[in-house]
């Protein structure tokens, strides 16, 4: 949203306080995007599937699964060349070629009936022609037809699979847009605020750093299904090789990622020295995250043939911890967590404490009886934990008539103990949703002073909306309580007019303080535009605008 | 127009630190193509390996419905005649020389040595093959089967029922396949 209102002139947008409303805050207006029924059929349709200046049409959303179609189509024709996966699903295989190819000749006809309503080609004599022999137009077209080719001429089938690579092509509908508004919002700054524009969120970053975060959360999920898939002995046995170049390519692309964000991360305000500020990044919890992710690709491949680093491979799941930098609620958790850190140690130290107690008391009472479980205090730890937590194995458990009255008063007190840690996190999450939402409501207050919203406080209340959860009813409610809050003060800070009447000396000083604010409005405002808009809108009488114009002239 | 783009062309190139992040990017680019080579090369080797295994399954597969006819070939591998002579070792000798003369452990570059069990401590196993005898227990045992080592004493002359598996690079079990002899 910022990005939009950064690369179009249009003055900022002031939404006024008195004709707030969450749905248009939010942008989920009912009435839907501005396209006129009334307007030939195919304008129309433009407008819907293909406009991309038209807010809350499909094109967005056509690009999205557009988008996903040629990746997953991409996916396919990798495994197409694993015999092992190809030859028992040839069929389905084919169907989804068959249904991929229909989807594009459908989007290549759209846009070739739509050609002349696109501002890029209506000005030209033949724009169907055009767009035809355009660069966008010559790769969809390149995209569907080895399908064809393979259908109507029999020639080398191998070679035609290859070409189906040219459908990743189409991406560039997507990615040179996004090139281009990324070049216009970064126009005049250096290649390391470039750099942080791409990895880190900003108003610079616009549409490139979505595909950016997209591309990284892709990967995440191809990478950690492949360390899951490799598990399954049958799998891995297929498609090992797969899995190692799958692996090198995820490790560089997320190496890559890593040293942006350590290069480029000197841009943050926190961030600032050039090696102070790069360290701290480099602590950074989601900064460890990533190392995590590619460290054990380099630890086992150096030292795989001294040490037996095996276990590392385990640790590339820690990749799906970096899908955590995307989620906000994650964010809070830790603020909770490092919030009530004192309270979770001290519950801890007593839970803690307990065990060792229990496990204590079972051995002394259950040690003589049955040596074999309870044969030392460390060993009888395993039963008290899991006696305390109420799972329950039963795999060990107290026999003599003492060891079971002591296990159940451990187990009684265990019920409340343990679960003080889950109920204060739940709580204290709960807590910092409450304050998170107080501060929204806080910082609503402070935009309001001037009377209206404009563009980035819009943005600010979009973007606090969501990570809070906030609906619209409670938006809405928000909203209309803050007014009413402002509408409150403001009668507050005056004494009511009849009240300021019974008093002539009041009523004096009341007089001053109007004339004050007549004199100072008479400054500040544009004197002919407040005529033409008066005279326009015939709201002030013509002996009141003589009063004004006096005051004016004096002032 | 033109001065504005070519001054911030000017003041927005890429400065020297810039430089130096571009080169470890590249370098570092350049170490992970470097280390994939050297895991795919790994991968390889284990994939030869189990070339190796599923080569001996399906001899020994094909061998399995044709050893017990009276005029099989292979005499050392032949069932149903003498159990005191009709040995594992003679049979996986004849395979060596003859069958599987060729057979190498990429690891190694010699003959693949047939072993009961790859462990990770033992980095001389890489690329061996493992091959055991699954024995069948009596039933109501906590174990459906016994694996051990198929052993050049041990008797071919009744159907075995084995296991055949590789030792990766990290002398980690890749089990093959079981087949019947």
């Amino acid at each position: 949203m910022t990005t939009d209102t950064n690369t179009n002139n249009t003055p900022p947008q002031l939404i006024d306080i008195d004709s707030l409303d969450a749905k248009a805050l939010l942008g989920l207006e009912e009435a839907g995007p501005p396209i006129s029924k009334d307007q030939p059929f195919r304008k129309w349709l433009y407008d819907w599937t293909l406009n991309p200046n038209i807010p809350g049409n499909f094109q967005p959303v056509l690009d999205k699964w557009i988008g996903v179609l040629i990746v997953v189509n991409l996916f396919a024709l990798v495994l197409e060349h694993v015999p092992a996966l190809f030859d028992p699903y040839k069929q389905l295989f084919h169907y989804f070629d068959i249904f991929s190819v229909t989807v594009f000749v459908l989007e290549y006809a759209l846009r070739f009936y739509l050609a002349p309503e696109d501002e890029e080609f209506q000005k030209k004599n033949t724009p169907r022609v055009a767009y035809v022999f355009s660069p966008f137009a010559i790769i969809d077209f390149l995209a569907v037809a080895p399908f064809f080719l393979q259908a109507f001429i029999p020639i080398d089938l191998r070679a035609l699979r290859f070409l189906r690579l040219l459908r990743i092509l189409k991406l560039f509908r997507i990615v040179i847009p996004a090139i281009k508004e990324f070049a216009e919002l970064n126009r005049g700054r250096t290649f390391r605020q470039k750099i942080h524009a791409v990895v880190f969120e900003s108003a610079y970053g616009g549409k490139l750093q979505t595909i950016f975060d997209t591309f990284i959360g892709i990967w995440v999920i191809i990478s950690v299904l492949a360390v899951v898939l490799e598990s399954i002995q049958s799998v891995s046995y297929l498609i090992n090789l797969e899995f190692v170049i799958l692996d090198t390519v995820a490790v560089g692309i997320f190496t890559i990622e890593y040293l942006m964000r350590l290069y480029a991360c000197v841009e943050e305000p926190r961030y600032r020295h050039a090696f102070l500020g790069r360290f701290k990044q480099a602590r950074n919890t989601a900064t460890i995250i990533d190392l995590l992710a590619i460290l054990p690709f380099f630890l086992e491949v150096l030292l795989g043939s001294v040490l037996d680093l095996r276990f590392l491979r385990t640790f590339r799941l820690a990749r799906l911890l970096k899908l955590t930098r995307y989620n906000d609620s994650t964010k809070i958790l830790t603020t909770v967590i490092a919030r009530e850190w004192p309270v979770i140690s001290a519950s801890a130290f007593i839970m803690i404490l307990m065990v060792i107690m229990t496990a204590s008391l079972g051995y002394v009472f259950e040690h003589e009886a049955q040596p074999e479980k309870f044969d030392n205090i460390p060993n009888s730890v395993y039963w008290a934990v899991i006696t305390l937590a109420s799972v329950g194995y039963g795999d060990i458990s107290p026999i003599t008539p003492v060891g079971r009255f002591m296990t159940v008063v451990m187990a009684l007190l265990g019920i409340g103990i343990f679960a003080i840690p889950a109920a204060l996190l739940a709580s204290a999450f709960g807590d910092q949703l409450h304050k998170e939402r107080e501060l929204l409501k806080t910082n609503l207050r402070n935009m309001m002073k001037d009377g209206h919203l404009d563009d980035s406080e819009i943005e600010m209340l979009r973007t606090e909306a969501k990570r809070l959860h906030i609906t619209i009813e409670e938006l809405n409610a928000l909203l209309e309580h803050v007014h009413t809050e402002r509408v409150n003060a403001q009668h507050k800070s005056v004494l009511p007019l009849h009240v300021i009447a019974e008093r002539p000396d009041h009523a004096v000083e009341h007089f001053k303080m109007l004339l004050s604010q007549i004199n100072q409005l008479a400054l500040m405002a544009d004197g002919a535009k407040f005529e033409q808009a008066a005279k326009a809108s015939d709201s002030l009488t013509a002996k009141e605008l003589a009063l004004w114009q006096q005051l004016r002239a004096r002032s | 127009m033109n001065s504005t783009s070519t001054s911030s062309k000017v003041g927005t190139g890429p400065t020297f630190s810039d430089w130096i992040f571009i080169l470890i990017v590249l370098g570092v680019l350049v170490l992970v193509a470097y280390l994939g080579e050297i895991a795919f090369e790994h991968a390889q080797q284990t994939e030869k390996s189990k070339r190796n295994g599923e080569a001996l399954v399906a001899w020994l597969g094909k061998a399995s419905a044709e050893r017990f006819n009276p005029d099989y070939p292979v005499k050392a591998c032949a069932g149903g005649a003498d159990a005191k002579t009709s040995t594992w070792g003679p049979c996986l000798e004849h395979l060596l020389a003859n069958d599987f003369k060729n057979m190498q452990n990429p690891f190694k570059g010699k003959t693949p040595e047939f072993i009961e069990q790859c462990n990770p401590a033992d980095k001389s196993l890489t690329g061996e093959i493992v091959l055991l005898k699954v024995t069948p227990t009596p039933p109501g045992s906590a174990v459906p089967t016994i694996n051990s080592k198929l052993a050049a004493e041990d008797s071919i002359d009744q159907k075995l029922q084995l296991s055949i598996g590789i030792c990766d690079k990290g002398s980690y079990l890749v089990k093959v396949s079981d087949v019947e002899f």
